[in-house]
């Protein structure tokens, strides 16, 4: 007996009233998701205020841009609830004696040297020749250039890195690749890619860390050809491996590890540079002296071991010194473990 | 990009009227910064000039707005409710400058007309508007009230009267 196909039950998929309703090639079948991949684009990792940015840099009256920033830089503070903890949690570390309205205060100013730096790049991008650039350790930057391996640069989420990058892969005369992390909204990112893009002078190659693209294995390929790495050695973001070291006798922090083994690898020496904000529209590169592998074999635990608490001590001293520009959105610090007894 | 040397970096013009004659009057040079090598933007303008604008156009445009709206006849008597209002239109003017630039700029593009002249138009456009609400405060029977209008009008009337004998003074020391 062959069932009658008007009689089968309107739940099951196979019903032809159900078949008509769920075209989901056709028509989406409820306006929802749409609307929240809409909302989802006005979000804090979106795609709106990128764009919004980029063309209010455009327009903007010259003497309101510091009072939208301090603005925007408040709202945001407000609204960003889980990057503000962080933020206090960090700040909490770095200054114990602090009451919390002073460190509420200083949250606050790393917001608003993010939003300038975010402001910055943005004019940047609309080809406004606005930002000064100071280069300090020239000598250490010098001997970067007459560096005949691969070398991995060292730096941190500071300043404005993104428009660093082609300043001095230009003055190096050598190409520099770039790693960074993907923004977090698939928008997001295709916009950015599209800015930088645009940005990019032929000296600089931007590579995201993006699951299942092999980055490490291309870019040990490239510091074997002999040319620049340039990592972030302060974030953890996504599955990046991490390695905990002492940042105080309290606490340690979580810095990554991979740049550390990329070196080793390639025996490529680590060149730290620190990009600050000195001044409205001004930045600071900061060379110092680069790392070199020790010669003949090693111990490559130690070796690593050693590597990364030379950068932990550099990191920690410009992180205290440049604590207001440290773009550190997630909690960078643990509580020390206590010894076995 | 060409860079300087960072003994002598060069003096960032300024982009104002007042702020010109404050750095003709004023004495001391910039201090060399700490670096080894300056990159010079070209277009370059001084910090304090930019920030102490902002700051006297956010405080002179609250305090009007604040004004405006405790004094007004029409609004609700509520005095926190009509400083919510005083605060809400003040942030709509400042976003004026920028959000209707944005959505005027496809039909201003028909005209030629390029982002830097836009700009130029809109800072243009929002001075006046605080000049006429600056005109407006010198009637009010409040003498707060007029004397922020007043000296709206003197430091705008003061701007103009030195941008211009600044465009003078480079015209007639510019070699023909």
């Amino acid at each position: 007996m062959v069932a009658n196909p008007a009689r089968r039950p309107l739940r099951s998929p196979h019903h032809p009233f159900r078949q008509l309703i769920h075209r989901p090639a056709l028509v989406p079948p409820f306006p929802a998701p749409t609307s929240r991949k809409f909302l989802s684009r006005l979000s804090i990792y979106g795609d709106f205020w990128p764009r919004l940015l980029s063309l209010a840099a455009r327009v903007t009256p010259w003497f309101l841009e510091p009072l939208l920033l301090a603005l925007y830089s408040t709202l945001f503070y407000l609204a960003c609830g889980p990057a503000r903890r962080a933020l206090l949690h960090n700040l909490q570390v770095l200054f114990p004696t602090d009451s919390l309205l002073i460190r509420h205060a200083r949250a606050l100013r790393v917001i608003w040297n993010f939003a300038c730096t975010l402001t910055d790049a943005a004019h940047i991008r609309a080809n406004h020749d606005i930002i000064d650039w100071e280069i300090a350790g020239l000598d250490h930057l010098n001997t970067l250039s007459q560096i005949p391996t691969g070398a991995v640069i060292l730096t941190a989420h500071m300043g404005n890195y993104d428009l660093a990058a082609p300043l001095f892969a230009a003055r190096l005369q050598r190409k520099l690749h770039l790693v960074r992390a993907p923004e977090r909204h698939q928008e997001s990112q295709a916009y950015a890619r599209t800015q930088r893009d645009h940005m990019n002078a032929d000296w600089c190659v931007i590579h995201y860390n993006e699951p299942g693209n092999m980055l490490a294995v291309k870019l040990t390929s490239l510091l074997k050809e002999n040319q620049i790495v340039a990592i972030q050695g302060d974030r953890i973001l996504f599955d990046v491996a991490a390695t905990t070291l002492p940042f105080s006798t309290s606490h340690d922090w979580h810095l990554p590890s991979g740049p550390f083994v990329l070196g080793l690898v390639s025996r490529a020496p680590l060149v730290p540079l620190f990009i600050t904000r000195s001044g409205w529209r001004r930045y600071r590169v900061t060379a110092h002296p680069p790392y070199h592998w020790p010669e003949g074999r090693l111990d490559k635990a130690t070796a690593l071991r050693d590597a990364e608490r030379w950068w932990s001590h550099l990191l920690s001293q410009t992180v205290r010194q440049h604590w207001h520009q440290w773009f550190v959105f997630e909690p960078a610090f643990t509580p020390t473990a206590a010894p076995p007894p | 990009m060409t860079p300087a040397p960072a003994q002598i970096p060069p003096r960032k013009p300024a982009r104002t009227g007042l702020g010109w004659l404050i750095q003709a009057l004023a004495k001391s040079p910039p201090t060399p910064p700490a670096t080894d090598l300056l990159f010079p933007a070209s277009e370059r303008h001084p910090t304090t000039e930019t920030l102490t604008a902002s700051c006297l156009i956010a405080a002179w445009s609250l305090a009007a707005s604040l004004i405006l709206c405790l004094h007004s006849e029409t609004l609700p008597t509520s005095l926190p409710l009509r400083c919510l209002i005083a605060i809400t239109a003040w942030l709509a003017l400042i976003h004026s400058a920028v959000i209707l630039p944005l959505l005027a700029y496809p039909l201003l593009r028909l005209v030629h007309l390029t982002p830097q002249k836009l700009a130029t138009l809109t800072e243009l456009t929002f001075l006046s508007i605080l000049t006429l609400i600056a005109c407006h405060l010198t009637t009010d029977p409040s003498l707060f009230a007029r004397s922020l209008g007043l000296l709206w009008l003197t430091l705008i009337m003061a701007e103009i009267m030195l941008r211009l004998a600044r465009s003078g003074i480079a015209l007639a020391s510019h070699p023909r």
